[in-house]
């Protein structure tokens, strides 16, 4: 009985240290973005119209409205070679770092219900009940992973680590390198192409895990007014290595509403 | 150089890819997926309806070498049932709603030696409750039938104090008689990173007296790491207690520790019931790792110490033995058929032994193509194996079929190798509105 209750506490040793050091590896693709920072460092011409903070929170205010509680829509459609596109539909309210989002379709999703507070995420699931932790840099659908339909807040997550100017799509475009301030962020490292001469909204991003690993290219497709603002309303994410893969997300229904705080809570997926 | 090469390799295909998105289609153009007010007023409707079909065939082969499966009972070989499942939300108010949920269903059941084909209906209300909750939304109040569920197991779940248990051994996704609740009343109180709940639950179950409540508290804290605490007590017994803890180690990876302590022991065995311990403790480790491409693996270790010890189970054995002797010679019948219902009935009841592996390895990617789920529990104990093998397939988003194997594995005096049931096939349809 010792020897079986050791034999597996021994089991479980290894596999908890194979996931550590494996899952974090990727030494080439954290050479390829040093390589780029070092590009980008070279070329820089300080765009000295806007404070890099500034520039954060351009970049969030095309998908929510700072400390306003908030609520949207979201339609995914990913796309696959060889496969038929599978669809979804979330609904998400947001109160600054947290986010509550419910699955309204497929019908085997509906009452599926996450909640985020910060870089912690809970998924829950109505058949079993149970509310179970979920990583935001999960896979949702597609190329979009959990931390994608939430809330999002670079002004206050990350910090510009480099920025400069290139030419992107025959546009003098903004570059933005970030880095997240804590080490559990979903996306360790973002990049920014910001379009100067229409409001520095973002055309395209890349976000990369903490090993360095570029993850998805975010490509900005369409921008439409909410009331007063005019927020992000198609994103196109792209697998980096895999041709034909890539998720469209239709970003829509953005309405500032009154949320009370105690909504936003582990324990309230199961009442939503 | 080598990380050269591969570094501009990766940037060609990124740029490549790059230049790709921009001649792929927007799906959004023409408007088919766009969010109209229809679909807005749906999502926010004070009425929600939503129903479900299931039907099911299952299949079993007869293990021809338990003694359990004697001549004198009869092997439960077929198994249909339709199913129909309706779910409904009202909200009343802001701050009251009404829930329910429930089923009806006909299930026909074929027995192998006596050929008997029974076919009964049956319905059950799964949950039912009104819910208020106060104009801050941090403090709710909640009458009526109801499942909470306080455990973050994937295979196995100590924390689910609350009697009877419904989803042991294991929990079934097509036997809805599983998502039952209790008659309860529940008050539950919200913080930032804390939640405070109360209940009284009725005790609706043959082994306690009538008239008799159960009752919980439970403290659960989350934020970086989930914890949660649960004292539980049925009238005149000593407290129950249970632990909870959850936390995230790396991006993919969760780990999860639940130890329970229960003064009452959950199998009941009629006859061998030799242990003289106040109290049983129940205790999971278990992780669960996400892979790229949405392949999950999960890993769980179970003590039990409600389990039968090695001489407990040899005298539960000796006894199944005894009781067919005992039938094949016209002795002292009545009683060895007691034995023998009572014994099969005890595999319905929880894990019978103390030491148990689980293992699976699950295709979570929603491609509309077949999905993968394989999973194998060993009872350490003795060395006998479950393994479930599972095919799911979303042919629409309304319709997904699945077909499952299940095979019991070990010798004949093990606990899987003794169960009535040597393998089965089950094929299931669901259309869900």
């Amino acid at each position: 009985m010792e020897f079986t209750i050791s034999f597996i506490a021994k089991a479980i040793s290894i596999v908890l240290f194979c996931i550590f050091v494996f899952n974090d590896r990727n030494i080439f693709a954290a050479d390829i973005l040093s390589e780029d920072q070092e590009n980008t460092a070279i070329e820089e011409q300080y765009d000295r119209d806007l404070s890099s903070q500034e520039l954060l929170e351009k970049i969030d205010s095309v998908r929510g409205y700072g400390d306003l509680s908030f609520s949207f829509d979201i339609v995914n459609v990913s796309y696959k070679k060889n496969s038929e596109p599978l669809k979804n539909q979330l609904s998400v309210k947001v109160l600054n770092n947290q986010s509550i989002v419910k699955f309204e379709s497929p019908a085997r999703s509906r009452g599926r219900a996450m909640y985020k507070d910060g870089d912690n995420m809970w998924l829950y699931i109505p058949g079993t009940r149970k509310t179970i932790r979920v990583s935001p840099l999960q896979r949702l659908i597609g190329e979009a992973s959990n931390g994608d339909v939430v809330g999002v807040s670079f002004s206050k997550d990350y910090f510009v680590f480099a920025r400069g100017k290139e030419k992107l799509h025959e546009k003098l475009v903004t570059v933005l390198s970030l880095e997240a301030k804590s080490k559990s962020s979903a996306y360790q490292k973002v990049k920014f192409w910001l379009d100067k001469n229409d409001s520095y909204k973002p055309i395209q991003s890349e976000f990369y895990s903490r090993s360095g690993k570029l993850l998805k290219t975010a490509h900005y497709k369409e921008y439409k007014r909410f009331g007063e603002q005019i927020m992000l309303h198609k994103l196109l994410l792209v697998d980096p290595i895999k041709e034909g893969y890539y998720t469209w997300m239709l970003f829509d229904n953005y309405k500032i509403e009154k949320i009370p705080l105690s909504f936003f809570s582990k324990e309230a997926l199961k009442r939503i | 150089m080598n990380r050269f090469v591969f570094a501009t390799l990766i940037l060609s295909i990124g740029l490549s890819t790059n230049s790709h998105a921009q001649e792929i289609e927007d799906p959004f153009s023409d408007g088919e997926f766009v969010i109209g007010s229809s679909e807005r007023s749906k999502i926010e409707n004070n009425v929600f309806i939503s129903w479900s079909f299931l039907g099911l065939y299952e299949q079993d082969t007869k293990n021809n070498s338990s003694v359990l499966n004697s001549s004198h009972g009869s092997f439960l070989e077929k198994n249909s049932r339709l199913q129909f499942e309706v779910e409904s939300k009202l909200n009343v108010s802001k701050q009251i709603k009404i829930n329910g949920r429930g089923f009806i269903q006909q299930e026909s059941q074929m027995y192998l030696d006596t050929n008997e084909d029974i076919t009964k209906t049956e319905n059950e209300l799964l949950e039912g409750y009104l819910q208020w909750s106060n104009r801050a939304s941090d403090l709710s109040i909640l009458l009526g039938r109801a499942k909470p569920v306080w455990s973050n197991g994937f295979n196995w779940s100590p924390a689910n104090l609350l009697y009877p248990y419904y989803e042991r051994p294991h929990f079934d996704e097509d036997k809805l008689q599983q998502q039952k609740g209790w008659d309860l009343v529940q008050i539950e109180k919200y913080f930032e990173n804390w939640s405070f709940s109360a209940l009284v639950a009725d005790l609706n179950s043959a082994r306690f007296p009538a008239g008799q409540f159960q009752s919980a508290l439970r403290l659960a804290f989350h934020s970086g790491w989930d914890a949660s605490f649960i004292l539980y007590n049925v009238d005149g017994e000593e407290i129950d207690s249970a632990l909870t803890f959850s936390s995230l180690i790396n991006d993919a990876t969760t780990i999860r520790l639940e130890w329970a302590r229960q003064h009452r022991r959950e199998l009941t065995a009629t006859q061998n019931d030799v242990a003289s311990d106040s109290y049983w403790d129940k205790s999971v480790i278990g992780v669960t790792t996400r892979f790229a491409q949405n392949w999950d693996l999960a890993l769980e270790y179970l003590h039990n110490q409600h389990g039968l010890s090695n001489a407990e189970w040899n005298e539960f054995y000796e006894n199944i033995e005894l009781a067919n002797f005992n039938i094949e010679n016209g002795n002292q019948i009545a009683e060895s058929v007691l034995t023998l219902t009572s014994s099969s009935q005890m595999f319905e009841l929880g894990q019978l032994r103390r030491n148990y592996l689980y293992l699976s390895f699950a295709d979570n990617q929603d491609t509309g193509f077949w999905q993968y789920k394989q999973s194998v529990q060993v009872n350490l104990d003795d060395k006998s194996r479950l393994h479930r093998l599972q095919f799911i397939n979303n042919w629409t988003p309304n319709f997904n079929t699945k077909l499952q194997f299940e095979v019991f594995e070990g010798c004949n005096s093990c606990e899987f190798g003794l169960l009535p049931s040597q393998k089965s096939i089950r094929l299931s349809f669901y259309y869900r509105n």
